[in-house]
């Protein structure tokens, strides 16, 4: 035992050690953790009470599980990423983040630290809730699989809200910005909360109850996983290097609004489930999930990338390292390969989940190709034009401001088309989304879009994938030569 | 020999505004250097680039012959950057601060324990230990942030003004632990707006205004530049109006000015001559009290340099 602490003295990271510390003793921890015990307990005796009252007792498992792990998304959500957020803010705020970095401590060390300290909350909270948990499983009505599955999403949910938290407080440069971003991300944590709520009830009343867990149903959970990891190592790098080059954060600024956007639209898209808990919404999810990870890596196209270029260089000095980060970092081919990774993952799920309704694969994989193609179309087009040498400082924020708005846009353009065609209702903005899906997407069975609308799209969509797809292959043949220069003795420039 | 540090051409603009320009100046072990100039001449960002807390446009900066922007985790180990103002954590202890940069700087734990005892006596913080960092005054927070900044016993100190808000008393501490530092043979770059402060301590100062270094040298051979000529002081008995009369008959004065109750002449000639000039004053019944070298403070330098520019 002695042994044990001994090593991990030496070994655990020190700003793990200092945020859990500080995290415990602040009051915002020690009154919200209070706080979701009380509603835990409290919860937990109005559930039972009810359920012995009832005659129906053979859901009361499910009904106690959905209430409990309600509480443990609202902490997982929302405080946990919020004690991320402000931990990271705070060392901005109160000039401590310089002393970190003089410190020796490597940046992905600090990103690392603090985002094991938000795991680390994460899993006291859990502890706490497990009793109240497991009480359910004592009732009828609970499916284990599905519960254990929820769980192990929610609070990778929370370790990546948490991340994402990291990153939004990192960005800011002044009070200004710094509140904004707190702003964004709050609202994006709630939404996201409620979304997740709705989803997970509805992904416990309908695969849990139906019992709708097979093998294919692991797979689809092991996919999702690596995907949602795979995009918050992205996170993770983008963040590095973000704090490693203060100086020069514009571009990560606009990746982390990105982020903060697309969650914001994946959470959007989410919400409307809880409406309609049905396996068929999957589909509506996992495009988002597609759609979000596509739209993050878009900017990378980007050659002038200057955070890039310079996260590149210090890759190539060897200032810090983590594995694979050159993957996410460096651009280029490998950047490239990592980004139809990240596009395959999703495409997988659609493979199997469609079986759970006897869909075939081709139907499946149709909304997301359709999908790729429009964000192609609508980011690609933006992302190639500030790629290129010709392109004055002026025409690439012009550019990249374009990259950052291209989905609203895209809503603004098929709510307008559906408008045009008498398709949509112009009283729910958010159903513009599923109008685009639903033009694409096999599942509907007369699709929505006229053929008109299909031709506007498909003409954005063939240009940008063109554009998009010259910028690869220059990325390519640019790696080529590097690895080349390498060869030949010669030093790859930073710039 | 290879400076301990070496600012070389550093360069760093902040969109139009030209925060340094060219910088360029070395410091060797055991040196204590200051750094001075008007409020945005450039001090905090070339301290900050020496820190690798920024990226200069161009130029670089070497420590130990390593750059800056190279080899930037060489060089924080090798280089102690203490900020004007300590960044306190809440619910943090100074014993756990301290702990903390210790870990941080990869202390194995005996020898954490032992190097935290070292600075915390240096910085005699020892009754400070369970106190909340939150709680502490300005004197106790910059002998935290000193004792933080020793903790991996860098060769290389920078210290932006460390003494701003500090009461008489700690200033006098914190000067004897800045020699105490050179004692030890640590390079020292330490930046003030007090330049009574620093003439105590610096062996050589470095002036900045505008971004641009307009002097770098020891103290001495910056007051020679002030003046060719040899400075002295003299105080007499009686009006000073006599004394300044008699003196501009006398030979080898070049000008006098009046400072306190007494004149500084600017005397051009030989030890002998001086002599010669005392002696006539003597003569001439005038009752010097006081006459001696004037010694040439970095205020005088500073303000010579800059044209009064004082902000």
């Amino acid at each position: 035992m002695s042994w044990l602490l001994s090593f991990l003295d030496r070994r655990v990271n020190p700003v793990l050690v200092k945020e859990v510390r500080q995290s415990v003793r602040g009051r915002f921890f020690r009154t919200a953790f209070l706080f979701a015990l009380a509603i835990a307990w409290i919860t937990t005796v109005l559930v039972l009470q009810e359920i012995q009252g009832s005659r129906d007792q053979a859901n009361g498992g499910r009904v106690l599980f959905l209430w409990l792990h309600g509480i443990f998304v609202l902490t997982s959500f929302i405080i946990v990423p919020q004690l991320a957020n402000r931990g990271m803010a705070a060392e901005q705020e109160e000039n401590t983040f310089d002393a970190l970095i003089t410190s020796g401590l490597a940046p992905a060390k600090i990103v690392a630290g603090k985002m094991m300290a938000a795991l680390v909350i994460q899993l006291l909270f859990l502890c706490a809730f497990l009793p109240f948990l497991s009480m359910g499983f004592t009732l009828y009505g609970l499916d284990i699989v599905i519960s254990f599955v929820l769980l192990l999403f929610t609070t990778a949910g929370g370790f990546g809200l948490a991340l994402v938290g990291i990153q939004a407080a990192c960005l800011a440069k002044t009070r200004a910005s710094s509140n904004l971003m707190q702003g964004l991300f709050t609202l994006g944590i709630v939404t996201c909360s409620i979304s997740w709520l709705g989803f997970s009830t509805g992904m416990t009343l309908e695969i849990g109850a139906l019992g709708l867990t097979g093998w294919e149903f692991f797979f689809a959970v092991i996919l999702s996983l690596l995907a949602w990891f795979l995009f918050l190592y992205w996170v993770f790098a983008y963040t590095v290097s973000t704090i490693t080059h203060p100086e020069e954060n514009s571009s990560a600024r606009l990746r982390s609004a990105a982020i903060l956007l697309s969650i914001g639209m994946l959470a959007g898209a989410t919400t409307q489930l809880y409406f309609k808990p049905d396996a068929e919404g999957l589909n509506a999810w996992l495009v988002w999930i597609l759609l979000l990870t596509a739209f993050f890596h878009l900017p990378s196209f980007t050659s002038k990338d200057s955070l890039g270029r310079r996260a590149s260089a210090d890759l190539s000095l060897k200032k810090w390292n983590r594995p694979g980060m050159g993957f996410f970092l460096k651009g280029g081919g490998r950047g490239t390969a990592l980004f139809f990774l990240c596009l395959a993952l999703p495409l997988l799920l659609f493979v199997f989940f469609p079986s759970l309704e006897a869909r075939d694969i081709k139907n499946g994989a149709l909304a997301p190709i359709a999908t790729l193609l429009i964000i192609l179309a609508v980011t690609g087009l933006p992302a190639a034009l500030a790629a290129s040498p010709k392109a004055s400082p002026q025409k690439q924020k012009l550019w990249r401001f374009l990259i950052l708005f291209s989905i609203p846009l895209l809503s603004l353009l098929a709510v307008l088309t559906g408008l045009l065609m008498g398709e949509v209702d112009a009283e729910h903005p958010l159903n513009a989304i599923g109008f685009i899906f639903g033009a694409f997407d096999p599942i509907h069975d007369e699709p929505s879009l006229s053929s008109g609308g299909v031709i506007f799209f498909g003409l954005f969509a063939i240009v940008g994938f063109l554009v998009g797809l010259k910028r690869i292959v220059r990325a390519l043949q640019e790696t080529r030569s590097t690895k080349r220069a390498i060869r030949e003795g010669m030093r790859p420039s930073s710039e | 020999m290879t400076p301990l540090l070496e600012v070389r051409q550093l360069t760093r603009k902040f969109g139009s505004l030209l925060a340094v320009n060219e910088a360029s100046f070395t410091i060797q072990k055991g040196e204590v250097w200051g750094f001075i100039g008007p409020n945005g001449a450039g001090k905090t960002t070339t301290m900050r680039a020496i820190a690798t807390l920024d990226l200069p446009d161009e130029g670089d900066v070497y420590i130990n012959g390593s750059s800056v922007l190279v080899e930037p985790q060489k060089a924080r180990q090798t280089v102690g950057f203490m900020p004007d103002s300590l960044g306190a954590y809440s619910d943090t202890t100074v014993l756990e601060y301290l702990d903390f940069f210790a870990r941080a700087v990869g202390l194995e734990p005996a020898a954490r324990k032992k190097r935290i005892d070292q600075v915390m006596d240096f910085t005699d913080l020892r009754p400070l230990a369970e106190r909340m960092m939150k709680s502490l005054s300005k004197g106790m927070s910059q002998r935290l942030c000193l004792a933080k900044t020793l903790l991996h016993d860098p060769e290389l100190l920078v210290l932006d003004e460390p003494a701003a808000g500090l009461d008489p008393r700690a200033r006098v501490e914190f000067r004897e632990l800045v020699r105490a530092l050179a004692n030890e043979g640590k390079g020292v770059l330490i930046s003030s707006h007090i330049l009574s402060e620093l003439s105590e301590v610096c062996d050589g100062v470095v002036v900045i205004e505008q971004g641009k270094i307009i002097r770098a040298g020891g103290v001495k051979q910056l007051a020679k530049d002030v003046s060719e000529h040899e400075l002295l002081f003299i105080r007499t008995l009686g009006s000073i109006d006599k004394l300044e009369t008699t003196l501009a008959e006398s030979r080898g004065v070049v000008s006098t000015r009046q400072e306190r109750e007494g004149l500084v002449i600017e005397f051009q000639g030989s030890e002998e001559e001086i002599s010669d000039l005392l002696a006539s004053l003597v003569n001439q019944g005038l009752k010097p009290v006081e006459f001696h070298w004037h010694q040439v403070d970095l205020e005088e330098l500073f303000l010579s340099f800059t044209d009064g520019n004082v902000q």
